[in-house]
């Protein structure tokens, strides 16, 4: 991965830069918020992890200048604890994931892959985690090399849950999803598809919970 | 050139020759000053008011006094008839002086020196002289008698000794003289005495007289022994000079009347004719009619009282001022006059005026 | 008058709006009161004063026209008029006014006296006229004041009327009306200087214990807060009342400060007393320096988890004193937080539900989004915290009423352990730990304030067969009962 630190803490991005060095990952600093986006204007990165509190220029004009000009590369923005409504803010001007200080590295990094690996499944249609595959073009899920055997509404649904990880689906925004306008939507018809499919899923790095009362919920687990 | 800057350029014309018209006759102005002409209409004598006029023009030197002499009813009726109004009406006749005022026919004047109240109305009228009514007497014929000292005593004196008062009595014919009417007026406003004594004096046959000096005449002639109701500045003057003369205020009262002076609405010198005014009541006016004229002056008589009179008269009496008010207006009512001659002349010539 | 304000004060009308003054302002409506009244006083006044004079000088006409009337008399030549000279000097009583006289007859025609005087109309009265009438004309370039009053003549033949009309020009009348005027105005000019004089020293006086206070307040040491001594007027009492609520409060607020400074340092070195000593312990050989490299890890988590609720602990109060409430939609809420929660919690063994109300009913709230966020997350963290690792956690969002008011209950149910009677009052003390896997004891507190801050209320309830129920009780707008629980 080729990744671009914009961070002015000097004890942090030590940590960092070195962390993702050992995990042979190419890592570039900037600790101007300015000079990061003249950088990214030029260069480009497969990840960029963005501090908010910046010298010059801040986190968030630095991503609403990219995103202004149609750079989609993925951002995680970093923010400290007195921030906290700035993720609502974040999110809202394109950020893709946040991390709130002081965060664990693995996560950080974690976080990273799983940026880079959505990014790169929307680009090629074929989308891969681990033993995992979903190809979006023939429709279907491998584990292992195995094919899931999907079927046509358990497709729709893990192309909807793949395309909104980490988001709340009520049962209602599935059914919209896999139910033309001539069907009736059944929800009983939702849970019994949900049902199979988190089956057909198990043992992959894809987990669809339920949360009672609300919907569900997809997320990738790494390793 | 436009009309228009043609118009500007002739009114620019017009402007200017304006101006020097006006600086010329300002400057011809200022070198040789305008002689007012006072024309002063006046009902006394113009012996009696040549000093004063001639203090005037002198304290004055720009004004020139052109004074024209009336009789009182001369004066009246020519003031109302004026087409050329005088500057300052001079009368005696305060009855019809403040007719005048009362038609709204005076200017007010101010800064006039401060004068008894009665002596001056509407700051319009002023009265400048103070006059006492009086009684002379032929001393001769009083040598051995006593002298009446009041109205009722002459009025008894008369009714008792008709062979002596036959005849020899005068007083004013009051249909002649218009003073004649207003003493005689006043008289009888004052009470009953007076109808008594005009009564006596009928009985008596009483001469009447057109003026004073006439009737002082005959006085000290011996004509008559004595006369009733004389203008007491003019008969000082003849009894000064006549040892057979002598004049005396009864002691119930004496009429003071006062030379009034007026300026007229339509006057065109009225700056003038105030200066008239003022300086006939200063200091200096006054002064010069105490010292060179027949009259007496209102503001020395006023200042000195009682002994002014005292002093120049025999008796001792009470001053009864006549009014310069609207209430002298009644004797000029039409009616109110040809019944009171009338009856007066019924008294005192015995007969009705018709008859 | 503009008086020198001391340099760095700040002056009263920062914002921009020009100050009024009290004093001004009742100054202004004493004296426009007093405006007021005097015109209305000189208006009544004028009124009296000329009805007054031209009673008076109408009553000398009405003996004058009467005076003359008696003289007048039918003999058999004709009316005979003698004019009494008293009539005219009634008239004459005062000095500069000019008179006019005429008798006319039946017909109108001027027996005698001047003959043009303007009648009005008063003589073509029928029948003719036996009282008198007044009125003013224009004469000879003076306004004059006409009587005009008749008599019915008794003679041989026929009753003969005759009437007078006398005038009077005004001077007299005016002069006395001016008089009378004047007479009324200098003591009414005086009564209100007086007044006003007076309205100013009273308004002085009742503004000095205003000057009090603002000495009292303007000489104050800075952290000087206790109340107001001063006795008010009743006027401001509620002003100074409020002052002292706040100076209370902002009392109140700053020992809550100080306490939580100490609390929080003590808390915050014990912490990393604790870090400091496993990383000392971390330098030892074998397996011992292995467990305190662990144990450091452990540590520097549950500093940062201190330092985090703290910080939050100190951002919900510093939001509650600035009331940032808006209009929350506690479904998308509870959603979003649910996104977080489960992409935070790594395990993925507990079971979550969520339970909002039924559609039609609108979930919404007047709040601040962040600080209830905040106290939600707290309580989840402290359910999973607590709970077992296969806990079932539900949030729930239930509406409810609050005091007679419509509220929603929001709160978490777990299978935790719960928390015993006897400390259920304090766990939402700060600082306060139950249990043997306590945590920093700040997220309750945390969630306490939040409740306080929104005049709402924490439950804490045991469930059946284990577990608790935590639930916050917000009113749906705050803001109308602004009075303190």
């Amino acid at each position: 991965m080729r990744i671009l630190l914009v961070e002015d803490s000097r004890d942090l991005s030590e940590a960092l830069l070195e962390r993702f060095r050992g995990e042979g990952h190419a890592i570039d600093l900037e600790t101007d918020g300015a000079e990061a986006e003249a950088l990214l204007r030029h260069a480009s990165f497969d990840v960029v992890i963005l501090d908010i509190n910046l010298p010059s220029m801040n986190g968030y004009d630095v991503l609403r200048a990219m995103r202004a000009r149609g750079d989609r590369t993925p951002v995680l923005v970093l923010t400290a604890r007195s921030e906290i409504d700035d993720r609502i803010v974040g999110l809202d001007v394109g950020a893709d994931d946040y991390m709130v200080k002081p965060f664990d590295f693995r996560e950080i990094s974690a976080r990273c892959r799983a940026l880079v690996r959505r990014r790169s499944g929307e680009a090629s249609n074929v989308f891969v985690q681990g033993a995992f595959e979903f190809d979006r073009g023939a429709r279907r899920a491998l584990l292992a090399g195995v094919d899931l055997e999907l079927r046509h509404r358990e497709v729709q649904v893990l192309e909807l849950f793949l395309g909104q990880l980490g988001r709340v689906l009520t049962k209602d925004e599935v059914a919209d999803r896999i139910y033309s306008f001539d069907e009736a939507p059944s929800l009983n018809a939702v849970e019994q598809t949900m049902t199979r499919l988190r089956k057909k899923l198990d043992g992959s790095p894809v987990a669809i919970r339920t949360i009672r009362g609300l919907g569900y919920i997809a997320s990738i687990r790494d390793d | 050139m436009t009309v228009r800057s043609r118009a500007v350029l002739a009114a620019l014309l017009v402007a200017l020759a304006a101006l020097t018209i006006w600086l010329v006759v300002l400057k011809e102005g200022s070198d040789a000053p305008e002689r007012t002409v006072l024309d002063v209409w006046s009902a006394t004598d113009k012996a009696a008011m040549s000093a004063i006029v001639a203090g005037f023009e002198a304290a004055y030197p720009n004004v020139s006094v052109r004074y024209t002499e009336f009789n009182t009813s001369e004066l009246q009726d020519a003031v109302l008839a004026a087409k050329e109004m005088p500057d300052v009406v001079i009368s005696s006749a305060m009855d019809l002086q403040v007719e005048l005022v009362n038609r709204g026919l005076a200017s007010p004047v101010s800064d006039v020196p401060e004068t008894p109240d009665w002596a001056r109305w509407r700051e319009e009228l002023f009265g400048f002289t103070q006059e006492p009514v009086a009684l002379v007497y032929n001393r001769q014929a009083f040598s051995d008698r006593r002298l009446p000292s009041t109205r009722s005593e002459l009025a008894g004196m008369i009714r008792d000794e008709p062979s002596f008062f036959d005849g020899r009595v005068g007083t004013y014919d009051v249909a002649l003289s218009g003073v004649g009417y207003m003493f005689a007026a006043q008289d009888a406003q004052r009470g009953f005495q007076a109808s008594r004594l005009v009564e006596s004096l009928g009985r008596a046959r009483a001469r009447t007289y057109c003026c004073t000096s006439d009737m002082v005449g005959d006085v000290a002639t011996g004509k008559l022994v004595l006369a009733y109701n004389v203008i007491g500045s003019y008969a000082l003057e003849q009894v000064r000079q006549d040892a057979r003369l002598g004049i005396l205020l009864l002691s119930d009262y004496a009429l003071v009347f006062t030379r009034s002076v007026l300026v007229p609405k339509e006057s065109d010198a009225k700056g003038a004719a105030g200066d008239f005014i003022r300086f006939l009541l200063s200091d200096a006016g006054q002064t010069l009619i105490d010292r060179n004229s027949s009259l007496f002056p209102l503001i020395e008589s006023f200042r000195e009282g009682q002994s002014f009179f005292e002093s120049r008269f025999e008796g001792s009496t009470s001053l009864l001022p006549i009014r310069l008010r609207p209430s002298l207006l009644t004797w000029l009512d039409g009616r109110k006059k040809a019944k009171f001659l009338h009856d007066w002349q019924a008294s005192i010539k015995g007969r009705s005026p018709t008859q | 008058m503009s008086r020198a304000r001391p340099s760095g004060a700040i002056p009263a009308h920062a914002s921009g709006r020009r100050p009024y003054s009290l004093r001004r302002r009742l100054m202004v409506a004493s004296m426009g009161a007093f405006a007021v009244l005097i015109a209305l006083l000189s208006a009544g006044l004028w009124t009296y004063a000329r009805s007054s004079a031209n009673e008076t000088y109408d009553l000398l006409l009405r003996g004058a026209a009467i005076a003359i009337l008696e003289r007048i008399s039918v003999t058999p030549e004709g009316i005979d008029i003698d004019l009494p000279p008293s009539a005219l000097e009634i008239l004459a009583l005062d000095q500069d006014d000019r008179v006019f006289y005429r008798v006319v007859d039946a017909d109108g025609a001027t027996l005698t006296g001047t003959a043009d005087l303007p009648s009005e109309g008063s003589l073509a009265k029928s029948p003719p006229l036996q009282e008198p009438v007044f009125f003013d004309s224009q004469y000879s370039g003076e306004t004059v004041r006409f009587v005009v009053n008749g008599r019915t003549l008794l003679s041989a033949d026929e009753p003969q009327w005759v009437g007078v009309q006398i005038g009077q020009t005004r001077i007299a009348r005016n002069a006395m009306e001016r008089d009378l005027i004047l007479k009324g105005l200098v003591p009414l000019a005086a009564l209100s200087i007086a007044g006003v004089a007076m309205a100013r020293a009273g308004i002085g006086f009742a503004m000095r214990p205003l000057a009090g206070i603002e000495r009292d307040i303007r000489e104050r040491q800075p952290n000087d807060l206790k109340p107001l001594d001063a006795l008010p007027p009743r006027e401001v009492e509620s002003l100074i009342t409020a002052i002292n609520g706040f100076m209370r409060r902002l009392d109140l607020s700053r020992d809550q400060a100080e306490s939580f400074i100490a609390d929080v340092a003590h808390q915050m070195r014990t912490s990393l007393a604790a870090l400091y000593s496993h990383l000392e312990a971390a330098g030892d050989q074998g397996e011992a320096g292995t467990v305190a490299v662990l144990r450091a890890r452990d540590q520097a988590r549950r500093t940062v988890r201190l330092t985090n609720q703290l910080l939050s602990h100190a951002m919900v109060i510093h939001r509650a004193d600035k009331e940032m409430f808006e209009t929350i939609d506690l479904g998308e809420l509870v959603r979003r937080l649910m996104e977080e929660i489960v992409r935070d919690e790594r395990a993925g063994g507990i079971d979550f539900a969520v339970e909002l109300p039924p559609p039609p009913t609108p979930a919404k709230v007047m709040g601040d989004p962040i600080a209830i966020r905040e106290a939600l997350r707290n309580l989840v963290d402290n359910a999973v915290r607590h709970g077992p690792p296969d806990n079932q956690i539900t949030l729930h969002v239930v509406a409810t009423t609050l005091r007679g008011r419509p509220a929603f209950a929001i709160g978490v149910e777990d299978q935790g352990p719960g928390i015993a009677d006897a400390d259920k009052p304090r766990v939402v003390e700060r600082f306060y730990s139950s249990g043997p896997g306590g945590g920093s004891g700040v997220g309750l507190a945390i969630v306490a304030a939040v409740a306080e801050s929104h005049k709402g209320r924490l439950d804490l309830a045991d469930r059946k067969p284990s577990g608790l129920r935590a639930s916050m009780t917000l009113p749906q707008s705050p803001l109308p009962g602004g009075e303190a629980p």
